[in-house]
């Protein structure tokens, strides 16, 4: 099974404070998820995916309490459709997550052979 | 704990113990985790594929688990623990009907409210096509702007000047979050 925890990721700031705004910390990939963000003040997101394939996979966002701001599936168009909820904000910390979790939503379905 | 103080932990080595630069991965992973924070759902290496060497001599497994069961009791009590990894495809039942039950939710999704963004090509576009932000490997000094966002090393986010749309206020929980209201 894949995924894996790690140190290495991408980490944001805010170009103006330098403080940072989030970090990216592991990866999906081989069916496992484990790529997480990381925010400031013991907040996190982990993204856990369901489905059997690339075609009915959906990908959610949770946060440590349990709140869900995008999902991420296939369209049938074949691009990352993301869904933000109507009870978050669309701010651009919130588009980072998106960009930087579309990745994972790739890559879950990756296989080493 | 400090990225100081596990890099400097010795451990007598032995032959099919531990492998090193996992051993120091994973250290310096907590000490990265303890850093922002939190920590891990686990401590340890007991169970890992990785963890063994089998050809070169590796860290004494005792040694290492103790080590890690120390770090365990010393952890700060007010880390934020992590779950351990979720695993979407281990679920129970038949093929065909997880097949059915995710092909479902895939729908489901689809008939959520919410605004719709598209991930593809280094953007995220809206649903008018309006591109929201854009990221990609920078090939130079970044330029910031007043509406940009920096993603260290090699990467840059740039929101598109005004163009965030605003989501209908009033959600379920009678108002927006950002990622403040997590």
């Amino acid at each position: 099974m894949g995924g894996a925890d790690g140190t290495e990721g991408w980490k944001v700031t805010d170009p103006q404070t330098g403080e940072p705004v989030l970090w990216t910390r592991g990866w999906h990939f081989n069916g496992g998820a484990g790529g997480r963000i990381l925010l400031p003040r013991k907040r996190y997101l982990i993204f856990p995916v369901t489905g059997t394939n690339f075609r009915n996979a959906v990908m959610t966002a949770v946060t440590e309490s349990g709140g869900t701001p995008p999902w991420f599936r296939r369209s049938a168009r074949a691009a990352d459709e993301i869904l933000v909820s109507p009870d978050y904000d669309l701010t651009a910390e919130l588009m980072c997550i998106a960009a930087l979790a579309a990745g994972w939503f790739r890559s879950y379905f990756a296989s080493p052979h | 704990m400090t990225g100081d103080e596990d890099g400097a932990a010795v451990f007598p080595l032995r032959p099919r113990g531990y492998d090193r630069l996992v051993v120091r991965q994973e250290l310096a992973r907590i000490a990265d985790l303890q850093e922002k924070g939190f920590a891990p759902s686990s401590y340890g290496l007991r169970g890992s594929r990785y963890a063994l060497h089998r050809l070169l001599p590796g860290y004494d497994p005792e040694a290492v688990d103790r080590f890690f069961a120390e770090l365990a009791r010393q952890a700060p009590p007010d880390l934020c623990v992590l779950p351990g990894l979720p695993d979407g495809r281990a679920g129970e039942g038949a093929r065909r009907l997880r097949r059915l039950a995710a092909e479902a939710e895939w729908r489901h999704v689809a008939d959520l409210p919410g605004v719709r963004l598209v991930a593809a090509g280094g953007k995220v576009v809206g649903s008018a096509g309006e591109v929201l932000l854009t990221y990609g490997r920078a090939t130079g000094p970044a330029k910031w702007a007043d509406n940009r966002v920096s993603l260290s090393r090699t990467l840059a986010f740039a929101t598109g000047a005004g163009a965030v749309p605003r989501q209908r206020k009033g959600g379920r929980r009678g108002r927006n979050r950002g990622l403040e209201g997590y």
